[in-house]
């Protein structure tokens, strides 16, 4: 099997797992929800504060591959999860189909204006970032939000993202286990971010007050106001 | 860390500049299949050479930006180039270096790749030095038909880039004062996101509401379709571009796949 | 959104664009209570209550007001009364886009809120908010000014001509190429004012438009509005609180506290008496705040000489001040009283700037040769324009831009030669917004912090972090989230963490930027107590002239990166050329006190302190502060 095949049967998966979230969202209803301006808003502010973030971690990555050799590029991928943070989190808050699409190519949208050195190519990037960590909530229908269903969803991330990535920086020469590896690194990046990062980042924004209209927000118990006056 | 400013949007009035923005990232597309066509050493310096005559002479990119936003990954390329010479097998040797044999096969594909990427990244360059991503946001709703609503979450992100960015120093400074110091580690690195998302996220969400109040109280949403009293056309040139693209595609793919052309390297498989 | 619309086809009519959306009904219609308004009634609501979705307590309780054509209404509360609330029920945005529950009748323009959406509001009314960094959405301020019209898909000859006129009646003929970011602040709010008029709006709805401008910049805004309403007769409903400049140019007061109107009527008898206040967490605060200094003043003089409150010739601007104290001027010479001595050069300086001068790149300097000295105690206001370099001398001095060495003095210690952690224990910055500074999950732990990275024993951290907690009133909050405060509590926070190692200098980034007088006054009340229970020297940069006039011992000016002025407050005010460079305003109680020292400068001398040009007047003495 050479890298190729690799990539051709990580391909074909990712494109199975979208065809499998495609039919069991078909029919519930939960296909096509328009979006308020209010999401959209948030979106976008999710997505360009994780680019703008990201912008610098990539330019240490992209001088570390640069120095290091191809080694780096596996010392790089355990950062990853950082990149695929928006996805996760946008879909947890606003729990609609597309959200964390939208939000990673806005992550995207910012990298690049921010001056990331990888140019147009993480807009891409983003875009297919986005579309696997949404396939996370699809399996469960956009109902359920464990913190399971939110790592499945940062886990998923780097599995179309990775290909062209590969070949960008050709590291596909480097053999089978190498970029199985470089995989296996990335998914459990991505889970771990998520993990550690969606849930209490999430839930401390909508304490402070700031994601009124959001699903999340309205999921969480009401409150009394904690300043009756006296 | 230092922003390359190479990176940005300047106007200008170049023969690209003065191109759709559609058609721009037709030609950025063509670019990327072109250079991922196969490795072969002389197709790449062609088409490395064909892109930075377009920077230089229909983008007016100085030399200088041209340098500035590219030196990292020159470097980059510069050394994949010489481990991959250094290390892939190969049949025919070219000539020795201190006793080690340089193979012509490794030697040539190394530089084909190297220079693919050098290739991939200009071209981004030019794309994006000379493209208005207002123009581009505005190209995809009235060309491609993306409804407007989602292509003002790009509009968004074009606006609230440049504060985030002041807003980072701004924090930077404000947790330095607290006596916050950096430490390395997987496990900081998260915690340090998470300190600095928490306040960008806050400050930026808090003022996201009095955005959407103000975007709405001016109509926004009222239709399903609204106005852009300026907006790109396609125009006779963006017409040759594209149709030139398309040519050379077609060429070099049916080229490859007929077997007129090959790389000297196989891929010795797994 | 069932009407498919041209995109270049003209509508018939603006008025005509009742776009209902079925689903947001949540009202029974009252069509005829519609028709029954009034013609001239711009604003007419009838006891409406709401509260914010997922809270119990309402903001907003029984609130009725009724606006008619032409009028141009100041409403006025402490911070967390419902104003801003009440704004935004005016277009719809409440209940539509924050949700929440809202009970009673709101007819806006004939049309019923609660059954019409925001954007069919967008002909009739046009809203202005606080920040121009939220609500400007375009780069460039022709895109701004058209956004609104291309939304409405009005065809391109006829948004261009209302861009054009738009931005001709704010005074930025020209501007419509230019981006954003290279416009000033009171620039960027008239494009937002701009943004709004080209749709030709009857009502304008404005929630604090200058609270993030300098003196200049609100000058502008009003100057605009007075035009607006005296020339176009568009209605104007206004929050805001810098009311010095706009008492006698609004047409009506209406004064709300904890979610109540509890005052309606015109700006005379509104400001004829002191009223009750109760800040968001419920404590009373003075009114004082959100009262004109000229008014004040009267109050203070009638009380003071035991003459009946003024009423229909209470004074509103600093003319009618002058004209109102000659009338109460005590019989009986008595020779003015100096108010306070010029303080001697402190004793024991505690910081020392000698020769500084600065700047990131060697051919522009920000900051040219500045000396002065801080003294132990003092509080001190620093001024000047915005990009003057005042912001980047204050942040050298907590070493975030790094001085060179020699320049800076703690003591008899050089700056450069600390480290920023030993720095930061001597050195406090409180930063514009409070948000940046937070680093945990926890107000206890974020007051911590500073103890916990410089190694102190626990015990002592317990002990510490209680007493600061208790000086800044938090300790109910202790477990909280520091981002789920109030502003007003998330600032005594960010003191707070300042405070817990005991700095010896307080500097204060534009305290009243983006917020209430009264907040601002709360804060200065705290200082004060640090000052008292510390020692602590404090060092403010703010243009907010009354701030200056009620606290400050000195002020320095800076300008175009040279320290133009050392002294004191007055004698800056006195500076007209000075403090026109600086972007200032004089307070109105300075201005009234020139003014009648002019006439009678055998009683009054010009001053900052309200009761002590009221003793001048009545000729009591030992009263001032």
């Amino acid at each position: 099997m050479t890298v190729g095949m690799l990539y051709l049967i990580v391909a074909v998966i990712g494109i199975v797992l979208a065809a499998i979230a495609y039919f069991m969202n078909r029919t519930n209803g939960k296909f096509f929800v328009a979006f308020t301006l209010m999401e959209i808003v948030i979106m976008a502010i999710i997505g360009v504060i994780n680019g703008v973030l990201g912008t610098p971690n990539a330019m240490l990555g992209r001088l570390f591959m640069t120095f290091s050799g191809s080694y780096g590029f596996l010392a790089f991928a355990a950062v990853c999860g950082g990149f695929y943070i928006a996805g996760p989190l946008c879909g947890y808050i606003i729990r609609k189909p597309g959200a964390a699409t939208i939000a990673e190519t806005m992550n995207g949208v910012a990298q690049v204006l921010s001056g990331n050195p990888n140019g147009i190519m993480v807009l891409g990037a983003g875009f297919l970032q986005g579309f696997m960590s949404d396939l996370g909530f699809a399996f469960y229908g956009y109902r359920k939000w464990t913190l399971s269903v939110v790592a499945l969803s940062g886990a998923l991330a780097p599995i179309l993202q990775q290909i062209p990535e590969v070949y960008f920086f050709g590291v596909g020469d480097m053999g089978i286990s190498y970029n199985m590896l470089a995989l296996a690194i990335r998914i459990a990046s991505g889970a771990v971010y998520a993990i550690i990062l969606v849930k209490p980042i999430a839930h401390a924004l909508a304490r402070a007050g700031v994601l009124r209209g959001t699903a999340l927000a309205a999921a969480e118990a009401p409150v009394s106001a904690q300043r009756s006056p006296a | 860390m230092n922003r390359s400013t190479a990176f940005q949007f300047r106007s200008g009035n170049s023969f690209f500049h003065r191109l759709d923005p559609l058609t721009k990232l037709a030609w950025l597309v063509a670019i990327s299949l072109l250079a991922f066509g196969a490795y072969i050493a002389w197709v790449q310096i062609l088409i490395a050479l064909a892109v930075l005559f377009t920077a230089l002479a229909l983008g007016r990119i100085s030399p200088l930006v041209i340098f500035r936003g590219t030196w990292l990954f020159g470097i980059a390329c510069v050394s994949f180039w010489v481990i991959q010479t250094l290390t892939l097998p190969g049949t025919h040797v070219a000539f020795t270096v201190l006793g080690h044999p340089i193979y012509a096969e490794s030697a040539d594909y190394a530089l084909a790749s190297a220079l693919r990427i050098y290739t991939i990244i200009l071209s981004s360059l030019v794309f994006v030095r000379t493209t208005d991503p207002r123009e581009l946001a505005i190209a995809l709703v009235t060309q491609m038909r993306v409804p407007y609503r989602v292509a003002y979450a790009f509009f968004i992100a074009l606006r609230i880039v440049p504060t985030i960015e002041a807003e980072i120093k701004t924090i930077r400074a404000a947790q330095a004062v607290r006596g916050v110091v950096r430490k390395r580690g997987l496990a900081s690195r998260i915690g340090e996101m998470k300190r600095y998302a928490m306040p960008l996220l806050v400050g930026s969400l808090r003022k996201a509401s009095m955005m959407v109040m103000s975007m709405e109280s001016r109509a926004f949403g009222a239709y399903p379709q609204r106005t852009f009293v300026e907006s790109p056309r396609m125009t006779v040139a963006s017409y040759a571009v594209m149709a030139v693209m398309l040519a050379l595609v077609v060429t070099w793919y049916g080229a490859l796949a007929f077997g007129y052309v090959h790389s000297i390297y196989v891929f010795s498989g797994a | 959104m069932e009407l498919a619309v041209d995109n270049t086809a003209g509508m018939a009519s603006l008025r005509s664009l009742d776009v209902n959306d079925a689903q947001e009904i949540t009202v029974a219609p009252s069509s005829v209570r519609a028709a029954m308004a009034a013609e001239g009634s711009v604003v007419d609501i009838r006891g409406i209550s709401y509260a914010y979705e997922g809270e119990v307590d309402p903001v907003l309780r029984d609130i009725s007001l009724e606006v008619g054509d032409g009028e141009f209404v100041l409403i006025l509360g402490p911070s967390g009364c419902g104003k801003s609330t009440l704004l935004q029920v005016l277009n719809g945005t409440i209940p539509h886009t924050l949700r929440g529950r809202l009970e009673g009748d709101a007819f806006v323009c004939g049309k019923s809120v609660v059954e019409t959406r925001v954007a069919s509001f967008a002909t009739e009314v046009g809203m202005v908010f606080q920040d121009p960094e939220a609500q400007i959405i375009n780069t460039l301020v022709r895109d701004e000014v058209r956004f609104g019209l291309e939304n409405l898909c009005r065809p391109a000859d006829e948004i261009v001509a209302r861009q054009t006129e738009a931005l001709a009646f704010v005074g930025l003929d020209g501007f419509g190429d230019r981006s954003i970011f290279d416009l000033s602040g009171g620039q960027k709010q008239r494009v937002s004012v701009a943004a709004v008029l080209a749709a030709r709006p009857r009502l304008l709805v404005l929630d604090e438009p200058t609270a993030n401008l300098d003196p200049n910049g609100m000058a502008e805004i009003f100057g605009v509005l007075r035009r607006l309403n005296r020339e176009a007769s568009t209605t104007i409903v206004m929050v805001e609180h810098r009311v010095d400049e706009l008492a006698d140019c609004v047409t009506r007061v209406v004064m709300m506290d904890r979610g109540s109107i509890v005052f309606d009527g015109d700006p005379r008898s509104a400001f004829s008496k002191r009223r009750a206040a109760h800040s968001e967490e419920g404590d009373a605060v003075p009114s004082s705040a959100w009262f004109p200094q000229a008014a004040e003043f009267a109050l203070a003089l009638a009380d003071a000489s035991g003459t009946p409150a003024p009423s229909a010739d209470l004074p509103l601007n600093v003319d009618e001040a002058v004209r109102f104290a000659e009338a109460h001027f005590a019989s009986g010479a008595r020779a003015a009283l100096p108010e306070r001595a010029a303080i001697p050069p402190s004793e024991k300086p505690l910081l020392t700037v000698r020769n500084l001068s600065f700047g990131y790149e060697r051919k522009q300097p920000i900051l040219t040769d500045i000396n002065f000295t801080l003294g132990e105690g003092e509080i001190v206001a620093l001024c000047g324009r915005n990009g003057s370099g005042k912001t980047t001398l204050a942040r050298l001095l907590v070493h975030i831009n790094a001085p060179p060495p020699g320049t800076l003095m703690l003591g008899e210690r050089d700056i450069t030669g600390l480290s920023a952690r030993d720095i930061s224990a001597e050195i406090g910055y409180v930063f514009q917004n409070p948000d940046h500074q937070f680093v945990t999950d926890r107000v206890w732990d974020e007051i911590a912090y500073g103890l916990v990275v410089r190694g102190y024993a626990d015990h002592a951290i317990e002990e510490r972090v209680g007493e600061v907690l208790d000086i800044v009133d938090l300790k109910r909050y202790r477990d909280k989230s520091p981002f789920s405060l109030s502003l007003g509590e998330r600032r005594r926070l960010s003191v707070a963490t300042m405070l817990v190692l005991e700095p010896r200098l307080l500097v204060l980034d534009e305290p009243t930027i983006g917020q209430d007088h009264e907040r601002a006054q709360l804060l200065m009340g705290l200082m004060a107590r640090l000052r008292e229970r510390y020692g602590t020297t404090i060092l403010m940069i703010t243009h907010d002239v009354r701030l200056v006039a009620e606290w400050a011992d000195r002020a320095l000016v800076v300008s175009g990166g040279r320290l133009r002025f050392d002294g004191l407050p007055q004698a800056m005010f006195a500076n007209t050329d000075l403090i026109k460079e600086a972007g200032l305003l004089a307070p109105p109680v300075f201005e009234i006190s020139c003014a009648l020292a002019a006439e009678r400068p055998d009683r009054v001398q010009p001053t900052l302190s309200l009761p002590h040009l009221v003793d001048m007047i009545t000729g009591t003495e030992g009263r001032s502060a």
